[in-house]
């Protein structure tokens, strides 16, 4: 599951900032960008501490 | 732009060490850690609350762009060649805490003074980071919040709101330090992005439309330069530079990294301290200058420097969420180090009530909106209290014994309280504050020559204070 989790925890980083990027090159509108970066902010807090911690106790 | 989550995140980082290992013996080679361990806990370490406050601050202060955008790349630089070429070098010889280092020059009680000093300072740069959190309450509860130029709380809301963050915060440090340490490493590369996204946002509601206008747009309605706000002293190149370079001086001129850097395998990791200082001394402070840009650009009247609300209005709830960690994560740990460093002045007092009382410090000083909203000065002062102590080490380290007088003078004479190094310290910042009272010089530049006042003031107190030793077979 761990490979699974990482790849959720990238996707939710580059939603926590990609849209941003898209709204600065003028394709997308702004409200869409806060509900983007909310949703991935959840994804990101949730999904990363199950592989993070898990690599820590590995350790 | 803090010292303390430096030591939270090699206590619990994923890739770092525990901090308080060591403490009286050099780091041996099998605890050794590689380039990247450094380059991750810098990163983290300095995109804090904090850097909210001192984006707009700059702006507030009239920068123009270039001053801004060449003066802190130059001010980066230098605050990178201060961790490479003076901290590391030492930290990876001694391989010594800053404390351990201190009490064999200066003397166990001359380093209880000192943790006093590091302790008081801690809890208000606690306090404004408290500061910062609540300003996110106040997006939500709508009490109205300080402005640029209030130096004492303007509702009730805003003191329940502090006190409340502040109470939480602390008994959270005392309690909870750990995982708060464990979600602090977890939220680092999020708040990093949120931080970007801050800018990316601002930028074409500024009149950005294309890379080619970035200019003329960063001249004409970003940093005007100009007349500061009121209340704000004008920040020139000079200032900024100045600036960037000291914001850490008492983690890298004034030694306290030797704790960190104790750590790394080579002497050259120093540099990895640039990726702190480009991610949140550079590109954050540029993106959270972007938001105040924008608030003055819509509306000239408002003047408040109030993060809640400015990431509220850029990034919606992901950027209050990010105003409240970012003050949260590093308030915790500075009160926790603050904590430890009084209860080293009282050990027979249990850490969790002095975490308490500490915490309790803090938010007070968090409730009075001057230290966050004069926070530019704030850590021009910070680092220079502390800076004189850096230069002792220094000079104690390179150069003490080249004029014919001992190292580590306290440890080997038995003295608590190293005179010579003392003096140094009171007299050095006795000048300082002497030219800047008197003088008229700011704060801001009075720190370099500061440190040569320290230096020639060690060699030459310690030559009248120094008796000879006789080492014992």
């Amino acid at each position: 599951m761990k490979p699974l989790y990482m790849l959720i925890s990238f996707i939710a980083l580059i939603a926590t900032v990609g849209p941003s990027v898209l709204y600065c090159m003028g394709s997308m509108d702004l409200n869409l960008v806060k509900w983007i970066m909310l949703l991935a902010t959840i994804v990101w807090f949730i999904v990363t501490p199950l592989w993070v911690e898990k690599e820590k106790h590995q350790e | 732009m803090n010292d303390a989550k430096s030591h939270d995140a090699l206590n619990a980082g994923q890739t770092a060490p525990v901090v308080e290992e060591y403490e009286r013996e050099p780091v041996p080679q099998k605890a050794r850690l590689g380039f990247r361990s450094f380059v991750g806990m810098y990163a983290g370490e300095h995109c804090a609350g904090t850097e909210l406050m001192i984006g707009p601050l700059f702006v507030a202060a009239g920068v123009s762009a270039f001053d801004l955008i060449v003066g802190l790349l130059i001010g980066n630089l230098l605050a990178v060649a201060s961790w490479t070429f003076m901290t590391a070098p030492i930290a990876t010889r001694a391989r010594l805490t800053l404390y351990y280092q201190l009490e064999k020059i200066c003397g166990r009680n001359l380093v209880t003074l000192y943790n006093l000093a590091n302790g008081v300072m801690f809890c208000f740069l606690a306090g404004a980071m408290i500061t910062v959190s609540a300003t996110a309450a106040g997006v939500w509860f709508n009490f109205p919040m300080p402005g640029l130029s209030d130096l004492y709380p303007n509702s009730a809301g805003w003191v329940i709101s502090i006190y409340v963050i502040g109470i939480l915060i602390s008994v959270i440090a005392a309690y909870g330090y750990e995982s708060v340490s464990r979600f602090a490493n977890i939220a680092a590369p999020w708040m990093v992005l949120v931080f970007l996204a801050f800018g990316f946002v601002a930028l074409p509601q500024l009149g950005v439309k294309s890379i080619g206008e970035f200019w003329t747009v960063a001249n004409q309605n970003i940093w005007k330069g100009g007349d500061p706000l009121p209340g704000q002293i004008k920040f020139t190149f000079w200032h900024v530079m100045f600036w960037s370079w000291f914001c850490n001086m008492a983690m890298h001129i004034g030694m306290s990294d030797l704790s960190v850097l104790r750590y790394a395998k080579k002497s050259w990791y120093g540099i990895s301290s640039g990726a702190g200082m480009f991610v949140g001394h550079y590109f954050a402070w540029i993106a959270a200058s972007l938001l105040f840009a924008l608030q003055l650009h819509r509306d000239p009247s408002n003047t408040d420097v109030l993060p809640g609300p400015m990431a509220y209005d850029a990034c919606g709830v992901a950027g209050l969420i990010c105003v409240i960690i970012a003050g949260w994560t590093t308030a915790n740990p500075t009160i926790y180090r603050a904590g430890l460093a009084f209860q080293a002045i009282m050990p027979k007092v249990s850490r969790f009530k002095v975490t308490i009382a500490t915490g309790l410090l803090a938010t007070t000083a968090g409730m009075f909106p001057a230290i966050a909203m004069k926070l530019l000065d704030f850590v021009a002062l910070y680092g220079l209290v502390l800076m004189p102590m850096g230069a002792v080490i220094f000079v104690d380290f390179w150069l003490i014994d080249r004029f014919g007088l001992h190292k580590n003078y306290a440890e080997l004479s038995g003295v608590s309280f190293n005179w010579a190094a003392g003096l140094t310290w009171f007299l050095t910042l006795a000048v300082c504050m002497g030219l800047v009272l008197y003088g008229g010089i700011q704060l801001y530049f009075v720190s370099l020559p500061g440190w040569f006042v320290a230096a020639i003031l060690y060699v030459a107190l310690s030559t009248v204070y120094q008796k000879p030793i006789v080492q014992k077979a």
